[in-house]
Order: C-alpha cells, then sequence, then structure tokens
C-alpha cells in the first residue's frame, strides 16, 4: 500500500494538476463569456444580459443577413439588435430567447425569423464551442442536452469535460473577449447585422437543379409553440416574419405552402409578416442564393419590415 | 459485414477513464486469490460494452482452447497434433465465419455472375466481432505453444480465460504468448508508485499520439478519401503522407495506453512499435511495426513454412515470405485491398531478402550516411503508398490516389487550394496546424532514442516533472480532436 508520503505527493499533483487546469478553463472560459462580437459574441451579450432591444430579431443565417436593426430603428422608433445566429435552429437559439425573457426589459417583442429550413430538426448542434461556454445557464443546457444529453451532462457536471467539445473558434473567441474585457471594449457598430455584398451565385442557375423538399418536423413545431407560449407569459408578443426568397425557391423547395401555413398558425393576425411571395423575390439583385439576401435586399427588406412593424406598433400603442 | 466501430469504450473515452480508474483502485483493495476474478469480470463488461452478445464467441472459443490445451498435454503421440489441429480448427473456423466468409461469398457470386449464373448466395448478417483477429491469434498461440512443449497447460479456468481477454490488450494486442503473460497473472503484484507513475506516463504518451496526433490527421485524411477527385496530387500525397502518421499515431498510441494500463497494475506487455516510420528497409520496418503481429506470424507460420521448403532453397524463401505477408495483409481485413496491401509487402520482402548482397555493394559505394538516408526515403515512400491500399475503401479509390499523387507534372499538381481557399475542407492554417503535432512526435521520439527520456524526466526536480505533465494534459484538452474516430485497429 502507499506510504503517507506517497498519498501526500499524490495529493499534491492532483492538486496542482486541478490548479492548472482550473486557471486554464477559468481564464479561457472567462473570455468565451465575454466575447461580444459575432455570434458567439451576440450569445454571450444575452446570457451576460448585455443585449436588452426593444426589438429582439432571431432566427438563423438569413436574419443575420437580412436584417438591418439601424433600419428598424429608423423605422420604428425602438432600440433593435439582431440577435440571429447563423446556422442554428430554434432548438438552439429558442435559449437566447428565453434567457431575454427572463432578465429584458417588459414590453419588449421579440421577432423570430423563418426560412424555408426553420422547420427542420438537424442532428447536430451548430457551433457548440459559441454555446457550451454558457453550459451552467439552464436553457442553453436544455438546447445542448435536446441533441446530446450525455455531452451536455458532462460538461456541467465533470469538471474540464467541456473541453473535448470544443474547437478552434473557442480559443479564439475566449482571446478576444479577454481582450474585451480588460482592453478597450469591441463595439459592434452594426448590432448583430452581417450584410453580405455577394451577387447572386450563377452556378445556381444551372440547369438540372433538383427540388429539395421543405422538411416539417412535429418536435421544431412544438418547440416554436412552446418558446412563443413562454413569450406570451412573459407579457411580451413576438413577430413571425418570413422574408423573401428567390422566386425559383417556391418551385425548387416543394411544400412551402404547408410550411407557411404553419408559420402563420405560430402568429395570428398581423403579427405574422409573411414576405416569402414579395416581388423582389424576382430580382437576383437582391439575392446571393435562393434564401438569402445581399447588402442591397436586405437594405430593401428591412425598410420594408420597419415600415410594416411600425405600422402595427402604433395601431397596438395604448 | 461490417466492423462495429461505435464509440462504445474507445480507450480514448471518458467511459476508459473512469472504468480504468475504478477497476485499478478495486484490483489493488482486493486480496491476490480474488484479483483474477475482477479482471475477468472487468474485462467481461469491458467487450460487452461493444456488442454483449459476442461475449459467447469468445466463450466458446476459451472453453475450445483451455481444454484443448490440457488434452495436448496430457496425449501423446499423434493425438497431441489431433487435438492442436481441432483447437486451430475452431478458432480459425470462427474467424473465417465473423471474418471472411462474406468475403468468400461476395467474390463467389461475383464470379458466378460472369458466368452467366442468376442466383446469389446470400450473406450473412452479422457484425464482426471487435478485435476478432486479435484474440483469437492470442488463443492459438497458447495451445501451439503447449504443443510444442513451451508452455505447461493452464490449469485455472479463470486465469486461461483472462489470458484471452486481459482488457488492456483485449480488442487491439499487443498479441501476447502464454509464456510472457500466464505467470504474471499468477504472481502477487504489489502496488509500486515508480511503476504506476511510468504506466500512467506512458498512457498519457499515448492519448497524445491517439488524440492530438493520429485524429487531427483523421479529419485531413476522411476528407480526402471521401472526394480524392476534389483535390490536387499535392494535397493527395500529403493526404497519404498525413494517414502513414494517423495510423502510427492511432495504433501506436492504443499499444502505449495498452501497456501503460496494464503497467499501473503490474503487468507488462510486450512492445509493439520501436520507431518504424525510421526504418531504412522494408523489412526492418516489420521488425518494429505491430512486432506482436510479426512475430506472432514469424514464429508460427513463415519460420514453419520456409523450414518445410528449405530443400527448395531460394524458392522456398520466396514461397514463404509472399504467402507470409499475403496472409497478414488478409489478417488485417477481408478486402481486396488489404490483399494488395499484403502483396505489395511480400514482394518488397522478397526483393529484400534476394538483393541483400547488392544493396550492401551500394551501401558501401555510396558511403553509409548517404545510403542510409536514401533507403529511409525509399522505406517510408513505399510504406506510405502501400497505406493508400490499407485506407481505401476500394481499389479503384487506392490506385486513383497512387497515381494522382504521383503524377507530378499533372497539370494544377501543385495547386494547393480549392476555390473556396481550403486545403482538404480545411482552412490553410488548420490543415498546417494538424501537421505541426506530426513534428513534436518525431522531435521527441527521435530525442528519446538518443536519450531515454522517461529516466531523463526521473532525473528532473518535482517542479520540471510536474510542469512537464501538467503541460501534456493541458495540451491534450486544447489541441485533442476529440470524440471524431474510434481506434483503427479496433476493427480488425
Amino acid at each position: 500500500m502507499l506510504t503517507p508520503r506517497e498519498v501526500a505527493r499524490a495529493a499534491a499533483f492532483t492538486a496542482g494538476l486541478v490548479a492548472v487546469l482550473g486557471g486554464l478553463r477559468g481564464g479561457l472560459g472567462y473570455g468565451a463569456r465575454h466575447v461580444r462580437r459575432g455570434d458567439a459574441g451576440k450569445i454571450s451579450r444575452v446570457m451576460g444580459h448585455a443585449a436588452d432591444p426593444e426589438l429582439a430579431i432571431f432566427g438563423a443565417s438569413n436574419a443575420e443577413s437580412g436584417i438591418s436593426p439601424a433600419l428598424l430603428e429608423r423605422a420604428t422608433g425602438r432600440t433593435a439588435e439582431n440577435l440571429a445566429v447563423d446556422g442554428t435552429g430554434v432548438a438552439q437559439y429558442g435559449a437566447l430567447v428565453r434567457e431575454l425573457l427572463r432578465y429584458g426589459r417588459p414590453g419588449a417583442h421579440v421577432i423570430l425569423v423563418m426560412s424555408p429550413f426553420a422547420l427542420a430538426a438537424p442532428a447536430l448542434p451548430t457551433a457548440p464551442s459559441w454555446y457550451y461556454p454558457h453550459i451552467g445557464n439552464p436553457f442553453v443546457y436544455e438546447a445542448m442536452a435536446r441533441f446530446d444529453a450525455t455531452t451536455a451532462w458532462r460538461a456541467r457536471h465533470v469538471p474540464f469535460y467541456d473541453f473535448v467539445v470544443y474547437d478552434h473558434t473557442y480559443y479564439r473567441n475566449a482571446v478576444e473577449g479577454l481582450r474585451a474585457a480588460f482592453g478597450a471594449p469591441l463595439d459592434d457598430p452594426d448590432r448583430g447585422f452581417t450584410p453580405r455584398g455577394l451577387r447572386w451565385d450563377e452556378r445556381l442557375d444551372a440547369a438540372g437543379q433538383r427540388p429539395f423538399p421543405c422538411v416539417i418536423e412535429a418536435e421544431t413545431v412544438a418547440v416554436y409553440r412552446s418558446l412563443l407560449a413562454a413569450i406570451e407569459a412573459s407579457g411580451r408578443k413576438a413577430f413571425v416574419v418570413f422574408p423573401p426568397v428567390q422566386a425559383d425557391a417556391i418551385r425548387l423547395l416543394p411544400g412551402m405552402e404547408e410550411l407557411v401555413g404553419i408559420f402563420a398558425s405560430f402568429a395570428p393576425g398581423d403579427h405574422y409578416l409573411d414576405y416569402h411571395r414579395d416581388p423582389m423575390g424576382t430580382e437576383r439583385r437582391y439575392f446571393y442564393n435562393h434564401t438569402h439576401l445581399n447588402v442591397e435586399g436586405a437594405e430593401r427588406f428591412s425598410t420594408m419590415l420597419g415600415s410594416d412593424l411600425d405600422r402595427v406598433l402604433r395601431s397596438e400603442a395604448p | 459485414m461490417r466492423a462495429l466501430t461505435g464509440p462504445e469504450m474507445s480507450f480514448a473515452s471518458f467511459e476508459f477513464l473512469v472504468f480504468f480508474l475504478l477497476v485499478t483502485a478495486a484490483y489493488f483493495l482486493l486480496p491476490h486469490r480474488l484479483r483474477w476474478l475482477l479482471l475477468l469480470v472487468a474485462s467481461c463488461a469491458f467487450y460487452m460494452f461493444f456488442v454483449p452478445a459476442y461475449i459467447l464467441i469468445l466463450f466458446f472459443t476459451i472453453v475450445v482452447d483451455y481444454i484443448a490445451g490440457i488434452l495436448i498435454e496430457n496425449a501423446s503421440g499423434p493425438r497431441r497434433r489431433r487435438y492442436l489441429v481441432l483447437s486451430l480448427v475452431a478458432n480459425v473456423g470462427v474467424l473465417s465465419l465473423f471474418k471472411y466468409c462474406n468475403f468468400a461469398v461476395e467474390n463467389l457470386n461475383l464470379l458466378g455472375h460472369a458466368l452467366g449464373a442468376q442466383a446469389s448466395i446470400p450473406l450473412l448478417r452479422v457484425v464482426l466481432p471487435i478485435g476478432l483477429s486479435f484474440h483469437t491469434f492470442q488463443a492459438m498461440s497458447y495451445t501451439i505453444e503447449v504443443y510444442r512443449g513451451n508452455q505447461r497447460a493452464e490449469r485455472h479456468f479463470g486465469i486461461y480465460a483472462l489470458y484471452v481477454m486481459f482488457y488492456p490488450q483485449l480488442v487491439a494486442g499487443p498479441i501476447e504468448r502464454p509464456q510472457n503473460m500466464l505467470h504474471q497473472f499468477h504472481e502477487e503484484k504489489v502496488l509500486d508508485t515508480g511503476r504506476v507513475v511510468s504506466g500512467l506516463r506512458l498512457m498519457l504518451w499515448g492519448f497524445f499520439k491517439k488524440i492530438v496526433v493520429a485524429d487531427r490527421l483523421a479529419i485531413i485524411v476522411g476528407n480526402v478519401y471521401r472526394e480524392p477527385h476534389k483535390v490536387s496530387g499535392l494535397v493527395i500525397l500529403l493526404t497519404l503522407v498525413a494517414f502513414t502518421f494517423q495510423v502510427y499515431g492511432d495504433f501506436s498510441g492504443y499499444s502505449d495506453i495498452a501497456l501503460g494500463s496494464a503497467r499501473v497494475m503490474g503487468f507488462e506487455l510486450m512492445r509493439n512499435f520501436d520507431l518504424p516510420l525510421r526504418s531504412r528497409s522494408v523489412t526492418e520496418f516489420w521488425r518494429r511495426w505491430h512486432i506482436s503481429l510479426s512475430t506472432w506470424f514469424n514464429d508460427y507460420f513463415f519460420t514453419p513454412l520456409f523450414t518445410s521448403l528449405r530443400h527448395w532453397g531460394k524458392v522456398g524463401l520466396v514461397i514463404a515470405l509472399f504467402s507470409t505477408f499475403l496472409l497478414s495483409g488478409l489478417w488485417h481485413g477481408a478486402g481486396w485491398t488489404f490483399v494488395v496491401y499484403g502483396a505489395l509487402h511480400g514482394l518488397v520482402l522478397v526483393y529484400e531478402a534476394l538483393t541483400k548482397k547488392t544493396r550492401k555493394r551500394w551501401a558501401s559505394w555510396l558511403g553509409a550516411p548517404l545510403y542510409g538516408r536514401l533507403a529511409w526515403l525509399a522505406t517510408f515512400s513505399f510504406v506510405t503508398l502501400s497505406l493508400a491500399f490499407f485506407r481505401a475503401p476500394n481499389l479503384g479509390t487506392a490506385i486513383y490516389m497512387e497515381t494522382h499523387a504521383l503524377a507530378v507534372g499533372a497539370r494544377g499538381y501543385f495547386k494547393l487550394t480549392d476555390a473556396d481557399g481550403a486545403i482538404a475542407g480545411l482552412a490553410p492554417w488548420k490543415f498546417a496546424l494538424s501537421f505541426a503535432p506530426v513534428v513534436l512526435l518525431q522531435v521527441v521520439e527521435a530525442w528519446d532514442r538518443e536519450r531515454p527520456l522517461a529516466e531523463a524526466l526521473d532525473r528532473q526536480s518535482v517542479v520540471v516533472r510536474w510542469g512537464v505533465y501538467y503541460a501534456l494534459v493541458a495540451g491534450l484538452l486544447v489541441f485533442g480532436s476529440f470524440g471524431t474516430s474510434q481506434f483503427i485497429y479496433f476493427q480488425f
């Protein structure tokens, strides 16, 4: 058996290892949770309660590149922030919405932006390195556990296990977050809007583009309904917005009308704002692919959306 | 038939770490008379993490070989040989049924269709038991050694079962010999901190090789083998080199973890790798690569065959060498790519065996240093190119990889990045970073060869020693690629 001296050495070694790894994790985690720019920055702003707009935009890449908060502000006179996260479905970004509802200002509005793929149920989470630094948050935990309960549980409860889910973006964010925390704050003048100065990709015109049916997963529909119920229960209101899609997408994405029916059921009345058949869809200069607006399209759409939001908000004003 | 490559209990998993800590702690807490039972139960549990029902296959071969060993020892004359043959038939039969049956059926069907047959023989719907080739070969070495009189038959059924099933080397070797292992299970092991530290250190290095070196390269290799037509010849060449280091990091890393985890409990397994990528001939490569398999084939196949053919002179040598490596190729997997892999190595070994004197003359003509470097380059190149057959899903892909990697004059050969600015699907800096741990691995191994690092480390102060360990653990966590792949050799 071990001598007392050997036990003491083993304990000292283990304590040292825990201290080294704890310091590493603490430092990196602090940075990753304090990054303020990019998609990870949006998550950490919400989790750090640094984002509290009157109009909070949530969704995926088509929302991120398609809606300018500045133009919404100009049209409505209300503060806006684009908190959409590239590549994520509602199962993930729903955690951000729920956290915002917990601390955000009463009377604010949540804008949920749909896409032809909004009701799919991805098997894997997008960019876990952005979300796992916040795994202590119950909503993030629930969102990540939906994809992989074991990993989420271990990342939350087993010391240092979260390292196994991180990729290089975590370390990059950690460094940027530390710089922001200890140096000059890095502002995002576009407030989460990521305009894409891209032209229409002509390869998409090639003959033989095969239809890709819209996917409707009951599980994702239920997540939306639950999220909308939470928004309502918090005393806030939601807008459900379906941005313009390039006209060919209607043909290439069969099942769109069924999708639209479900979107409309999420927010009845004038809180469902549907632009998917807007005439701007026939002009390719506004798009860089079938479902994403470029900077020119985003400008036009945001102006249009701002005006519609303003009309509805004014009609509801006491 | 497919190999089971689920993530259930890889050595590089959280589950294994917990398992290892619990089993090791329990091992030293239990009295010696119960330790074999603990290890056997733990080994069964370890194996059953994969496909629980397949424990019955293991149990079958264990019972057959256990009884065969005793019968062989007690018998005399031709009956000894008969019992040995029965044991070998049982083992090879299980191996053939699960590993080679469908390969044979597929080829018979192809041949039948070529000859105009309409019907097909149905394929067996079975999953390849994990590590089947390893524990079957280990079991066979037992009955052969008992037959040869080099090993007493083991009377303790539990200890014999443990010899086949000892979890550190159950699924991917080293393929042990009864002379090395059986007596160790009878000996009482004491908790020796020096050995524990040495074992843990070896495990840590094994994890580094697997998680930081092999699994990072696996991303490049996987991307290129999936769509080789999307990358240039130079990227294919780099991928072939990447796979050489991937498979080395993967398998030697596994072996280090196996040796280390056994050493912590006081067991010494045989060394499986000895810097094989520094070999200056393919013959030397096989003396340094997967040593336990090479020596198995040497002891139980090549030597008896060559001895029986010795009156044929060089022809006997050629037949024995070539058939040994053909079989070695097939051992790795039931597919034509593995047959070609084995055949290529067989041909080069035959060449080397027949040109010993000529190559000696070249060495004296060129001078030892230059000849050594050229010989290393030729060996490394051959090993790298041959491994395309080991990795590729089919012969077509392997040949595509070979021909495009070597077509240096082809248009666009040197174009590294694709239209998106990526190399093999990765940003250029990520691609380059994947090779950085390979450089570190080579530097450390070169240093270790000159001056054993473990001993050098032991002479350092506690601050330096612990600092190195802490840095390695932190490096593992930060630079490791987790959850990407199972160990390559688990599928064999």
